[in-house]
């Protein structure tokens, strides 16, 4: 069946617009977009962002007009939205991409379990509507890697809840919006989950909308403020370009004969933590973190804000875990897709975009300017 | 930031108020001179949430201090920021 009618949610965010590029690109789908926020300020910025992530594929602005955006909130119940509209919507949406989330992994517990987890179970209701009064397939469910917890070893597809603890309320989050996808999967609802890892910008041009996860930890070490992090040394991220996980999620998302199954969309190729770290050090201009463990110190003996600041991010600093990819692999095999390798030729391209857009400041530049200034 | 000796920071220098100062205005593009014992931090200088946590954590580096992340909720002016630096503990033994 061809696609006719998509709905999005989290339209606005690094990962759903880049989806949506992905489905004009590859289908001739009216998109449906909720959206919180409808004002001008926020319409400008969505186009805006749709051109930048589309690189001017469409300079006549034609596919930009099957495209409609819908003001609601997936935290809401009915996701905020009117009877009438939910009546237009209801008979017309053939598919649902749910990428609404939100990505907070210090404090602002309840919104991330409004957003997330109930966001999921009112989307999910909705998506119930359209499959017994509409001509709905299936739901596209984006989740993340990290519903894996603090669980080591090989991550398999079909696993979810292994007794793992989580790192922080967004995890958990995540994960009990799984439990309740399994739940709606029982009573016949066909929901494809995608559990992404980090999300990173465009591979060609390190685009991103969104200086979540990945760009707080370079926001930190680009301020020098970790002189000291004890890291295994087999330890590894996984970043997917954005571009790379919209295209692979749409994709797997086109495959009919895909029931109820999880995706693992990760990058095989992982890059080595401490490189990475040295890496953008170097490039950033400030002194590289020392690895070891030494005289005794741990993670637990670091303290302050700093401290704090590592207890966030120390789970994905020493990350081992490996994802099985069976599912992922088998759905995209014979397509037109490679995943990127991240070399250090990507990372200087996602730092570029940081630097040029003022995210980020070289140190070095910034001392250079002292010096200058001085003499 | 690891645990070592600790005693109490006390009154802040001169020298460890300009440190303040030019933290806070690398960090929020402003200039210097913009920086006040009064100021609002989010509503007169635009510090986010973000730029807050880097702040104290640039700072806890500069000045060899210990910040209480609890307290950092607390913070609403930059004479409040100055308090908190003044209430945290310094690392290594009196000089």
């Amino acid at each position: 069946m061809s696609l006719r009618c998509a709905f999005i949610t989290g339209g606005m965010g690094l990962l759903g617009i880049n989806i949506i590029v992905e489905l004009l690109r590859t289908t001739t789908a009216r998109l449906v977009v909720l959206v919180r926020d409808l004002s001008d300020e926020k319409r400008a910025k969505f186009m805006q962002d749709l051109r930048a992530f589309s690189a001017g594929s469409w300079p006549d602005g034609g596919e930009r007009s099957r495209i409609e955006l819908i003001g609601g909130d997936v935290a809401q119940p009915g996701m905020g939205l009117s009877p009438a509209l939910c009546d237009r919507l209801v008979p017309e949406i053939d598919r649902i991409y749910h990428a609404a989330a939100l990505i907070k992994l210090m404090g602002h517990e309840s919104e991330v379990v409004a957003t997330n987890t109930g966001g999921t179970r009112n989307l999910l209701d909705f998506a119930t509507q359209c499959r017994e009064r509409g001509r709905l397939d299936w739901v596209v469910h984006v989740s993340t890697a990290a519903v894996s917890g603090d669980r080591q070893g090989t991550i398999l597809e079909r696993e979810l809840d292994a007794g793992q603890h989580f790192n922080n309320p967004y995890e958990k989050s995540k994960f009990d919006a799984e439990r309740i996808v399994e739940s709606y999967r029982a009573g016949g609802l066909n929901v494809l989950v995608m559990r992404t890892s980090a999300i990173v910008g465009t591979v060609a041009a390190g685009t991103t909308n969104n200086y979540n996860m990945f760009y707080l930890l370079l926001r930190f070490l680009s301020e020098g403020v970790f002189e000291h992090i004890p890291i295994p040394t087999d330890a590894h991220f996984n970043l997917v370009p954005v571009d790379a996980a919209a295209k692979a999620i749409v994709l797997i998302s086109h495959a009919a004969h895909e029931e109820n199954k999880n995706f693992h969309v990760v990058n095989p190729h992982e890059i080595n933590v401490r490189h990475l770290l040295e890496s953008v050090s170097g490039y950033l201009g400030v002194a590289k973190p020392r690895f070891d463990a030494e005289d005794g110190i741990t993670f637990h003996s670091f303290e302050g804000m700093r401290g704090a600041l590592l207890h966030v991010f120390y789970p994905y600093l020493t990350n081992r875990k490996r994802f099985d990819m069976q599912n992922t692999d088998a759905a995209l095999n014979g397509q037109p897709f490679e995943w990127p390798r991240i070399d250090d030729a990507l990372i200087r391209t996602l730092l570029d975009f940081c630097l040029d857009s003022g995210y980020l400041r070289r140190r070095r530049e910034e001392r250079h300017e002292t010096r200058a200034h001085h003499a | 930031m690891s645990t070592r000796e600790r005693r109490p920071a006390g009154e802040l220098t001169a020298a460890e108020k300009t440190t303040v100062n030019r933290v806070l205005a690398a960090i929020l593009r402003v200039p210097v001179a913009e920086i006040a014992g009064g100021n609002l931090l989010r509503d007169d200088l635009g510090m986010d949430s973000v730029q807050a946590i880097e702040c104290l954590a640039v700072l806890e580096k500069e000045l060899r201090l210990v910040v209480d992340p609890e307290r950092a909720f607390d913070v609403k002016t930059v004479d409040d920021l100055y308090a908190l630096l003044q209430a945290s503990a310094r690392q290594g033994r009196e000089p």
